[in-house]
């Protein structure tokens, strides 16, 4: 049995670390897992690696006491998001870890950490080519005949460019 | 336990009460890993005001997003397709037959190859019948337009925005004609709009076939309505029966404009659409504040988060609200939390002194006092507007005559209502801070 105060989390390769719950009261995941798993030993957090969930706890622990309403939505763009000067540092991550703490914060359903990591993304992808972006998040490539129909589509927007 | 503090990415130590960590394991992470919904959410974030021409015309950022991978692709597309505007003149005929072809194209492609079929995206569109007044090149500009119209199913459109001109700019057939007709609406209504949830139509009424197809063929499932009247127009009276809006149950948002609602009519709605209303805004020549209407929205309205009445009355007699009324109002409508009340002819201190004491809810505040009643005085209870956050006086009498708050009363505001962000009483600012009007 689990001591309710804490929680462990194990990641992918067994790395463990145990945390006041208080931290996670944001995580669904976590908040799930306390009402029907929580006599288990440690929860599991798989695809998860130690440098990215040191990180997650790390982002709970400077917002564990924050008394805002949870975000039911994290990505409803009607709602005031202004910039915390305490999430500096995850603003200021390398572009694959950043892809790492979104995906992490989804995993964990953190709604403010996947508002913080998607926005970040897309403030780095505005203004960027589709070559651009491709060399900073390394995907899979995309087949030319996909594109045909959209470069008409860049003709029609051509033609409404100079008709204006 | 052991207290381990652990310094990563450069931040402030987190507490961790133990840890076995031998290796930090670093990841390769690439968007193959990302599941759609995820990418979904960044998409979000990028600008999505454009519809898929203006997408295409200035290379955004989300159209930039479809060309990166299959999978970026297949979540941004839906989104750039999601909304099309047809705001059409004579200069964007060309555009609008290559845009019917592309997605004619994209139609049979999709069909056998697997391709993506935009026209399937659409759910959104914006009509213009400005188009109509070319008479000149009547069919040859709504022929692409009617073409993609065809592509579309039923169940597809869930918001239609449709501007008609003004009467006085409409085709020389629509003046003389009460039976002249775009096409436009006949061809949405009611084909293609069964699952609308969202219409707005500006200047209804410039043409009576039209504006009739729109008002008998409303969708069972609208949630939300804007509806501009043309009273200029002389079929008004014949286009505006008015019966199928009362009778809409799902409607959660309603503003209607110049249609010569009267309080009858109000009170017949606000019974069908009861606690699913939320906002209610009324701009109309007939003045709705009175007790009738309030006593009927605090029968059937309990979910009321907005209410704006915007009246223009002339010189007529100012109608009488009860203060139980109202206080029965912020009683049973305790989501309110925006009022906007302008030129309504039951404006008072003694209205004002209502609000004050029991609006509790309310967050905004905006009263326009054409007759310069209103001046605060003898109102001394502010207990009620702990969240008030923008609260507004318009400097606007009728008469010309120069009317101040009463000092006693600004004063009261100054000090009592501390989530006061912008507040201007008849011209003078008592609080201003930096937030968008958005945010209120």
């Amino acid at each position: 049995m689990s001591d309710p105060a804490n929680i462990t989390l194990v990641t992918m390769d067994g790395t463990t670390f145990t945390v006041p719950s208080a931290y996670l009261h944001r995580s669904k995941l976590v908040q799930d897992w306390l009402r029907s798993e929580g006599d288990k030993q440690a929860m599991e957090v798989k695809h998860v690696t130690p440098f990215v969930l040191q990180g997650v706890l790390n982002f709970c622990e400077i917002h564990a006491e924050d008394t805002s309403e949870p975000l039911a939505d994290p990505a409803d763009p009607t709602k005031p998001f202004e910039a915390d000067p305490r999430d500096d540092a995850f603003r200021g991550m390398p572009d694959d870890q950043l892809l790492q703490f979104t995906m992490a914060a989804d995993i964990l359903q953190i709604p403010e950490l996947v508002r913080l990591t998607a926005q970040e993304m897309a403030s780095r992808i505005d203004g960027k080519s589709p070559d651009q972006i491709r060399a900073m998040f390394n995907p899979d490539d995309l087949a030319e005949e996909d594109v045909d129909s959209d470069n008409e589509m860049g003709e029609v927007g051509e033609e409404g460019a100079i008709s204006k | 336990m052991k207290t381990d503090r652990v310094t990563i990415c450069d931040k402030p130590p987190c507490t961790i009460l133990s840890s076995a960590r031998d290796t930090v394991l670093h990841v390769n992470m690439e968007l193959s890993n990302f599941p759609p919904e995820l990418i979904s959410r960044v998409f979000t974030f990028l600008s999505n005001k454009e519809d898929a021409i203006r997408h295409h015309i200035g290379y955004t950022a989300l159209y930039a997003c479809s060309l990166v991978c299959h999978d970026w692709r297949a979540t941004a597309l839906p989104m750039i397709w999601s909304k099309l505007n047809l705001q059409s003149t004579s200069q964007k005929i060309r555009i609008h037959e290559r845009l019917s072809r592309s997605l004619t194209e994209s139609r049979s492609h999709a069909a056998t190859e697997n391709h993506a079929d935009r026209a399937n995206h659409i759910v959104m569109i914006d009509l213009s019948a400005d188009m109509y007044a070319l008479e000149e090149h009547w069919s040859e500009v709504t022929a692409p337009v009617f073409h993609i119209l065809r592509l579309f199913s039923p169940d597809q459109l869930h918001t239609v925005n449709l501007h008609f001109p003004h009467f006085y700019f409409t085709p020389l057939q629509w003046r003389v004609d009460p039976n002249a007709s775009s096409g436009l609406p006949s061809t949405l209504f009611p084909a293609l709009t069964r699952n609308l949830k969202h219409l707005s139509v500006s200047c209804l009424c410039s043409s009576c076939t039209d504006s009739d197809a729109i008002l008998q063929n409303l969708p069972d499932r609208l949630e939300a309505l804007h509806l501009t009247g043309s009273s200029d127009s002389p079929w008004y009276k014949s286009a505006t029966s008015l019966d199928r809006i009362l009778s809409l149950s799902k409607l959660r948002n309603l503003h209607a404009c110049d249609l010569r609602l009267t309080v009858s009519h109000l009170e017949r709605g606000l019974r069908s659409w009861g606690p699913r209303l939320q906002h209610l805004r009324i701009t109309d020549r007939i003045d709705p504040l009175e007790d009738a209407l309030v006593r009927a929205l605090t029968a059937h309205c309990p979910s009321l988060q907005s209410l704006g009445l915007q009246v223009d009355l002339g010189d007529s007699e100012p109608l009488q609200v009860s203060n139980d009324a109202l206080v029965a109002l912020f009683g049973s409508c305790a989501s309110l939390e925006r009022l906007v009340l302008r030129g309504c002819s039951a404006m008072s201190n003694g209205l004002l002194a209502v609000c004050a004491s029991q609006g509790r809810g309310l967050r905004v505040l905006e009263i326009d006092d054409p007759f310069g009643r209103l001046t605060g005085e003898g109102v001394v209870d502010l207990s009620g507007w702990v969240r008030l956050e923008k609260f507004i006086v318009e400097d606007s009498v009728w008469s010309g005559e120069r009317i101040d708050m009463d000092e006693a009363f600004v004063l009261a505001v100054k000090t009592k209502c501390h989530a006061l962000t912008k507040c201007k009483l008849r011209g003078v600012v008592v609080a201003e801070q930096l937030q968008s009007d958005d945010e209120l």
